[in-house]
């Protein structure tokens, strides 16, 4: 508990001081979010803060079950019993989320913040037309675009209307010749003419072509398909609509190209930038792909465990990763050269923590190869380096004196904590 | 078109199975010992009352082997004859008193379980909302009532209330036989005062009915309700009710909209099952109001083995039955566009 707060306390003086960008959007703040299950109190979030600026992707990698979604989830309030936001703060643009009532989250949720999720397979509604759902989005969030569409819409039908009403007056007039031609206009105008437009078809229509940007051949039909008609790419694309036509301020997306081969997955990445560009909004991109946030983010949280490892401009951590946890996921990364044929990958060792019984002190000591006696005790808190990367980790500690605190712990001692 | 083909389909494979109920009821009903007549005359006739009855049982080809009978009514319900009664109204046709009750019996379904859906879903879905507040342990009670309450005891505690106490209510019969008769449109007794504009003998009719639908109501609103109630918590929980939350659809939505119609695939089995069971008859019902519906006619049959119509009401029963099982069947590919034939 002790390390927690100063974790926290040193780490918000950091930060304010390392962001220099042009104001912050979403300020979390020492969250801690706990599942009380049967088997015990799970920490799947426990002291996390980080922030995100105006016009930023911040990327969070980690290991599965390291808790990203849920500190995604947390964001929206959407963590359901037996889970719990226990403490901390999350400031939307300076609001906080945490003390907000489900009423006042219905305005939040789809406006300020959107989530794309994870699982593409059950997280579309299997009884209801993918159209529908999408449509569902722009009815809720934008109703004046779709108005000022309906008017447009509707006057073009008018004066198509009245197109067809001169053309069949001009057929009365005109020549045998002439006729054939008319008609066949005629025939074509009424083709066009609608007999009613709602703005239920203005939503499907909106639908329609935004699935066509993001690449689904056939959006026209796909629309009247149900999710279990579609392929699991197909399906995340719809998410990934669902997620952009939001247009919010903050965009979170959980592994959102998980399913997609690489072409999709990089006309996706494309597509998140370019909203970005233009909208100037912000992304949580959560993802398990170093490569992506590399391509994509331009901060990085690194996560461990419930608790944000190291932090900071994804060059830098890329460059010189300096957390343990850090190098071994960068060494885990497959790279196609002839060496990285031989030699084997490089895999961290030992398991992810039970979040129940987490490790003492650091939570990764029992697989870090650095683990040293002040590791099992205290939890490290994040500590800005200087260049800009803030890490949690006892080989920064300045003061190194204590010599039983920093003498090097061995396979065994290393393993007492585990369950 | 492939609805139509599996329709089609499943309606000719219950032909073998109502063929093999109608022999299997045949057989077992000429299996009693003795025969309608002997239960008629009592224990102790005498030779004129036993020489009668063995006329009746030769006339009746009683007496003829079991496969010569099967084979004669066989014979005889093709040509859309389904036997007489031999014994509760001599002479009549079996058919003619199906007619007179079965509609009895539609009515009192459709009534009951029109209410105790249409409460049952909302009570159920609220229940499941609300879970564990005081809202939802009030709805679990009064479903709980609903399924351990026998229904003639609850029918017999509101006759002595509101028909003896009060004298609001009238406590036995369908409907006051002091009455005009009604002209037999539709056969249902309350559309067809209406049709007439009746209004006296519609009024009547309602308040003969208010007791033994408000008892099966609450029977089958506990299932209904405790049905619905676990199928939304089960559906509440999956991530796609999250996604709707998480799109900023209203509560209302995220529930009626979103969740209601994955949880509906459960309840539409009870319902139609209920249902089913309704219209084969609600013995303990119909005899403590005395509504002399189908159930009642099923016993009274049952009581004098009047072979017919034994027969005949287990033979409409199963066809309900399997009739309720397919269409509950068509309303799941309506309501799940996953299932598909
Ligand atoms: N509803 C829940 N009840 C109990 N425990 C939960 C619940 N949801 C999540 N958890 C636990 O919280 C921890 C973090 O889960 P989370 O889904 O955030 O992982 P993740 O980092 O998103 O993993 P992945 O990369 O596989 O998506 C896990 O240990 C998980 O078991
Ligand atoms: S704090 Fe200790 S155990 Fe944790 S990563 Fe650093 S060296 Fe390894
Ligand atoms: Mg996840």
């Amino acid at each position: 508990m002790m390390s927690k707060t100063l974790n926290d306390s040193q780490s918000r003086k950091e930060q304010d001081t390392s962001n220099k960008t042009n104001g912050v959007l979403l300020d979390v703040k020492d969250l801690h979010t706990y599942f009380f299950t049967e088997e015990g109190i799970v920490k799947a979030v426990d002291g996390v803060s980080f922030q995100i600026n105006y016009d930023e992707i911040l990327g969070l990698v980690g290991e599965t079950g390291c808790g990203k979604s849920v500190t995604a989830l947390s964001l929206l309030k959407l963590i359901r019993s037996p889970g719990e936001i226990l403490s901390g703060q999350i400031l939307f643009d300076g609001d906080d989320i945490v003390s907000k009532t489900e009423d006042e989250m219905l305005k939040i949720r789809g406006n300020s913040i959107t989530m794309m999720f994870q699982d593409p397979m059950n997280s579309l509604n299997p009884v209801m037309k993918v159209g529908d759902q999408l449509a569902e989005v722009y009815l809720l969030h934008q109703m004046d675009n779709l108005k000022a569409e309906l008017i447009k819409a509707r006057e073009k039908n008018k004066r198509l209307k009245e197109n067809l009403k001169r053309m069949k007056n001009e057929l009365k007039t005109s020549s045998p010749d002439g006729a054939e031609t008319l008609k066949n206009q005629i025939k074509a105008i009424k083709e066009q003419i609608k007999f009613r437009i709602t703005i239920t078809n203005m939503a499907h229509r909106e639908s329609a072509a935004l699935l066509d940007r993001i690449g689904l051949p056939n959006a026209d039909t796909i629309i009247n398909r149900y999710p279990h008609e579609l392929s699991g790419g197909m399906r995340q694309r719809i998410m990934i609509a669902m997620g952009l036509a939001c247009n919010s301020k903050l965009l979170i997306c959980d592994e959102p190209t998980t399913a997609l081969d690489v072409t999709i997955q990089a006309q996706i990445l494309d597509m998140i930038r370019e909203l970005k560009r233009k909208l100037k909004n912000s992304v949580l991109f959560i993802t398990h792909s170093l490569g992506v946030i590399y391509e994509l983010c331009d901060r990085v949280a690194v996560m461990y465990s419930g608790n944000i490892v190291e932090y900071g401009p994804v060059e830098n951590i890329f460059k010189k990763p300096m957390h343990p946890y850090t190098k071994g996921l960068m060494g885990a990364i497959p790279r196609v050269t002839k060496a990285s044929r031989e030699s084997e990958l490089q895999i961290i060792p030992g398991m992810v923590p039970n979040l129940i019984y987490p490790p003492n002190g650091c939570r990764f000591h029992p697989r870090c190869d650095h683990a040293m006696q002040i590791c099992k005790e205290i939890n490290p808190p994040l500590k800005l380096m200087e260049n800009n990367v803030q890490v949690a980790c006892h080989l920064f500690d300045e003061d190194k004196s204590n010599s039983t605190l920093f003498r090097k712990l061995t396979f065994e001692e290393k393993q007492e904590d585990v369950l | 078109m492939s609805l139509v083909k599996y329709t089609i389909r499943r309606i000719l494979a219950l032909i073998p199975i109502l063929f093999g109920v109608l022999f299997m009821t045949f057989i077992m009903t000429r299996y009693i010992p003795g025969n309608p007549f002997m239960f008629a005359i009592g224990e102790h006739p005498t030779t004129s009352q036993i020489k009668a009855m063995n006329e009746m049982v030769e006339r009746y080809g009683l007496n003829e082997p079991i496969l010569v009978q099967l084979w004669m009514y066989v014979q005889k319900l093709f040509s859309g004859n389904w036997g007489v009664s031999l014994i509760i109204r001599r002479g009549t046709p079996v058919w003619s008193m199906i007619l007179d009750v079965f509609p009895r019996t539609v009515e009192i379904a459709l009534l009951s379980v029109g209410i105790a859906t249409g409460i049952g879903i909302k009570a159920g879905i609220s229940s499941a909302v609300n879970r564990n507040t005081r809202k939802d342990t009030f709805i679990r009670f009064f479903a709980l009532m609903g399924v351990a309450i026998p229904v003639f005891w609850l029918g017999m505690i509101l006759q002595f209330t509101f028909g003896y106490r009060l004298g609001l209510l009238p406590s036995t019969n369908y409907f006051d036989a002091n009455l005009d008769p009604v002209p037999k449109i539709t056969h249902l007794r309350l559309i067809d005062t209406l049709i007439t504009g009746n209004l006296i003998a519609f009024w009547d009719t309602v308040l003969h009915l208010i007791m033994p639908v408000f008892c099966l109501s609450f029977i089958y609103l506990a299932g209904i309700t405790r049905q619905t109630r676990s199928s939304m918590l089960e559906v509440l929980e999956l991530d796609y009710v999250r996604t709707a939350r998480a799109k900023g659809c209203k509560e209302k939505d995220v529930i009626n909209k979103h969740a209601f119609r994955n949880a509906l695939i459960p309840v539409v089995t009870v319902v139609g099952l209920g249902f089913a069971g309704l219209l084969g008859g609600a013995v303990l019902t119909e005899t403590t109001f005395n509504l002399n519906a189908m159930g009642m006619l099923t016993i009274q049959a049952i009581n004098s083995i009047e072979y017919d119509i034994i027969n005949a009401t287990i033979f409409i029963g199963t066809i309900i039955l399997v009739s309720a099982n397919l269409i509950i069947d068509l309303v799941y590919g309506i309501v799940d566009p996953r299932i598909r034939y």
